[in-house]
């Protein structure tokens, strides 16, 4: 699996710490969406996960200037951060699973076909249902499309454990969206 | 010794990595292959359905981040006027505060009259001999 752009990040890095513009640009369209993306997923809520996006970011500005090239992975990183700023998020909120923000799941209906957004609504929730741990796991490496290896050492569990995981999740995941992906 | 995969295995880990062998851990795709090779029907079904959970989960909503969103973390980034090295910042911190401490010392010096008198020092032989006493006072009164 890729982790999205990672030549020359390491450069882009240092480059942005020395405020240079371009390079800064560059760094906010490759990494903002996926980190946005994380944190929406994490938290189940967008204007948090904006807050998040926008705290992972100012850390990185801050640490870009002495951003050291070869010593770890800017995009692993990145995901360590945003994903530490959810867990304080998700503990001052006192539980770790959040209800969607759009309402009841009415499900796919019997007379009405899924369109993309029921369908990415249904994903949503489900995500949103599984343990802590197991949608961690998920997202990072079937939406961020980390590798194995990033995904556990992000975690801090082994790929074996992270393995284990992944399929209890996934098997939640295909129990509960069963009827759509048996449609496909 | 070479791990033999059985295909319990193989559909665990069809489940928890997705459909793609490539993306699997490495040291797991070489059994995995072999056991493609020796009982295919099965193996195919479990990528099959491990493919369209993949494909299910693709269909989540992405969020697009906002312009609002991305101009403000912009501009909060590093400027270059940042750049300068922080030798810099605290020898001009010492500079301000060496003045200020000047300038402080001087005021009290003015408010408080600590220079001292003819009176005081008058009966010192070192300080009269040096005859610095009259210079500083002559100037001072005149």
């Amino acid at each position: 699996m890729t982790s999205g752009g990672t030549e020359g990040e390491d450069d882009l890095v240092v480059r942005a710490g020395l405020g240079e513009a371009s390079a800064i640009a560059t760094l906010v369209t490759r990494k903002l969406p996926r980190i946005l993306g994380l944190a929406r997923r994490m938290l189940g809520d967008p204007a948090e996960a904006e807050d998040v996006a926008q705290e992972t970011f100012l850390r990185a500005w801050k640490a870009a200037p002495s951003w050291r090239p070869g010593r770890a992975k800017f995009d692993t990183w990145l995901h360590r951060v945003a994903l530490n700023l959810c867990y304080d998020r998700l503990r001052r909120r006192g539980r770790w699973v959040q209800d969607p923000p759009d309402g009841p799941d009415e499900g796919p209906g019997p007379d009405r076909g899924l369109h993309a957004q029921d369908v990415g609504r249904r994903v949503d929730r489900a995500l949103a249902d599984l343990p802590p741990r197991q949608r961690e796991a998920v997202v990072l490496v079937h939406f961020q499309e980390l590798s194995g290896a990033e995904a556990s050492n992000i975690l801090g569990i082994s790929v074996e454990a992270l393995e284990s995981l992944l399929a209890r999740g996934r098997r939640t995941l295909r129990a509960s969206l069963a009827d759509i992906w048996r449609a496909d | 010794m070479v791990a033999v995969m059985d295909i319990e295995d193989f559909e665990t880990l069809a489940l928890a990595w997705g459909a793609d062998v490539a993306l699997w851990p490495a040291a797991r795709q070489g059994p995995a292959r072999d056991l493609i090779g020796a009982r295919a029907a099965e193996a195919e079904t479990a990528l099959n359905d491990a493919g369209r959970l993949d494909r299910t989960l693709r269909a989540a909503i992405l969020p697009h981040p906002s312009l609002d969103l991305r101009a403000r973390i912009i501009a909060a980034s590093p400027r270059p006027l940042e750049r300068f090295p922080s030798w810099r910042g605290w020898f001009g911190a010492a500079l301000a505060a060496s003045c200020a401490a000047g300038v402080l010392a001087g005021f009290l010096v003015i408010s408080l009259g600590v220079f001292p008198s003819h009176g005081t020092l008058s009966g010192d032989p070192a300080v009269e001999a040096a005859g610095l006493l009259h210079a500083s006072s002559d100037a001072t009164e005149g």
